[in-house]
């Protein structure tokens, strides 16, 4: 538990040092929702109704970006290395990858996702989905996203391929995310919808590191 | 009448039914093919190294015996 | 790391001992199929002569399933046995299984026309039927991506392990959610629900469906480790030339 404290602080320090690519995360992730208004009309009804949609499919594409950096600086100048053989199990390392690239990413993109709603006239029924569902959706992002990043390390063409690889299992993520928002506004019961998500993130919070210490011990062989 | 208009109705899906047949065809027989010109060219590419191999080998010989 | 690959005269032996016994049943078994589902079967009482792609597409949804459970397993004994044919079959296997699971998303999409009045609907049979295909194009793209092959078998393996999990997800994405798509009619604990006539048909596709794969996924090993003798012995060729 020490050790995970430790190489968080550590991933943090890092991560705020490089504050700008968050900031250009989240700036993209503004930059691609204000887009569909230009796309699709500036109809209020319209806008209202992919609003939930829209925020969860940009923050996806938002988060995509960011993963490609994840391992790769460590990898390059050898402190990945210097990591797996110290006495913290690589499984440790890999959750603390994604909990530093959740606090950098997923908690400022999930910051930002109420803004957006506001641009979307997003139905005041919704926004409390909206945070839960971020909140619930985003950690599962980083966790699923750290596994490709691991995999996908040291490859040809790596940001590409990680965004083939990450988003086919990142759907049910996005499914049920929206629809627990499209619920909240119909006023439906959401409970189902959330307890789901709440098993994803659990399922990615034991199967997920196992997996990316399992890509990073290939990869450093 | 009954029996033609019947069959037409069938007709009208004959269209689906053998496009999806055509589709397994093209695409099962296709992967075959591919598979097999690669086994072949893979093949070629293996006797061509091989035969490069000993030739060189017996010409460093034969070079060696120039030498001595 | 060429030796380790040893005995590929021990496997070429034993893959021309199976391949007839794969390949030739596998082209009667179909060409049989073919005839009874065209020819000689009846038309359902509700969907009429569309049912023919039945016999075509149900098969190859098994073999989407089939191929990418056999892709992880072997993967698995890879990764943990660390068997030098393991990754070579998960590597041989792929492009078969995405042809398959191609072939079963274009049929389903020809029987759906006619049938829903609608090429694609957005359930959770279909939609994980397309997270397949996906990763099946996925694990090829990695096991590409990389400069070492060695290195690319093993992290595509990981990626066929972790995508294993969509394996039930299909299987009962009918019984879980309410789709468009129906309920599986043949594996059913209360036995198969339809007809004989159209079953012996349809098992005989199956059948034949998996032996064109035995016998396919013997081939493309054959191919994998010839291309990788070649590569091997090019570079044994291009140190003899630098070191001259």
């Amino acid at each position: 538990m020490n050790a995970l404290v430790l190489i968080m602080r550590r991933e943090i320090r890092l991560a705020l040092r490089q504050i700008g690519e968050s900031a250009i995360i989240v700036l993209f992730f503004v930059l691609a929702a204000v887009l569909f208004p230009f796309g699709v009309g500036p109809e209020p009804n319209m806008l209202a109704r992919i609003a939930p949609g829209v925020v969860w499919v940009t923050a996806l594409l938002a988060a995509m970006l960011s993963f490609e950096r994840l391992f790769t600086p460590d990898f390059e100048d050898g402190s990945l290395e210097q990591l797996a053989l110290g006495p913290a199990p690589l499984e440790m390392i890999a959750l603390a990858k994604a909990a530093a690239h959740w606090l950098t990413t997923g908690l400022p993109l999930m910051i930002a996702a109420p803004l957006i709603a506001v641009l979307y006239r997003l139905p005041d029924a919704g926004y409390g989905a909206l945070m839960t569902t971020m909140a619930l959706g985003t950690p599962t992002i980083s966790l699923i996203g750290t596994v490709g990043a691991a995999l996908t390390l040291g490859s040809r063409r790596g940001g590409v391929l990680l965004s083939l690889l990450v988003i086919p299992l990142i759907v049910p993520v996005l499914i049920f995310g929206t629809a627990a928002i499209d619920a909240a506004i119909g006023g439906i019961p959401v409970r189902q919808h959330l307890m789901l998500m709440g098993g994803f993130l659990l399922g990615a919070l034991v199967l997920t590191p196992l997996a990316t210490a399992a890509a990073l011990r290939q990869a450093l062989e | 009448m009954q029996m033609i208009s019947d069959f037409l109705a069938i007709g009208g899906y004959s269209g689906f039914i053998w496009t999806a047949y055509g589709a397994v065809a093209v695409v099962l027989v296709g992967l075959l093919i591919v598979s097999l010109r690669k086994l072949r060219t893979t093949s070629a590419e293996v006797a061509a190294l091989e035969a490069n191999s000993p030739r060189r080998r017996r010409n460093n010989t034969d070079n060696k015996d120039a030498t001595s | 790391m060429i030796q380790q690959y040893a005995n590929p005269a021990r496997f070429n032996r034993l893959a021309a001992t199976l391949m007839p016994w794969f390949a030739w049943p596998a082209g009667v078994l179909i060409a049989v199929g073919l005839y009874f589902a065209l020819f000689n079967s009846p038309p359902d009482y509700q969907q009429g002569d569309t049912v023919r792609i039945m016999y075509v597409h149900v098969p190859s949804a098994w073999m989407a399933l089939f191929v990418y459970t056999s892709m992880a397993i072997s993967s698995a004994v890879g990764l943990i046995w660390k068997h030098p044919l393991a990754h070579l079959s998960a590597q041989a296997a792929a492009p078969i299984g995405a042809c398959f699971t191609f072939v079963c998303l274009l049929t389903g999409s020809l029987w759906g026309k006619p049938m829903w009045g609608t090429w694609w609907v957005w359930d959770a049979r279909l939609t994980s039927v397309l997270i397949l295909f996906f990763l099946y194009l996925g694990f090829m793209a990695l096991q590409n991506a990389f400069d070492d092959p060695a290195r690319g078998e093993r992290s595509a393996a990981i990626l066929a392990i972790i995508g294993f999990i969509n394996v039930p997800i299909i299987k009962f994405s009918v019984d879980w959610w309410n789709t468009l798509h129906q309920p599986a009619s043949v594996v059913k604990i209360s036995g198969p629900a339809i007809h004989s006539s159209m079953l012996i048909p349809l098992f005989v596709m199956g059948v034949g469906f998996t032996l064109y794969f035995c016998a396919l996924l013997l081939l493309r090993m054959k191919t994998l480790m010839l291309a990788r003798r070649a590569r091997g012995m090019s570079m044994a060729q291009l140190h003899q030339q630098a070191s001259e």
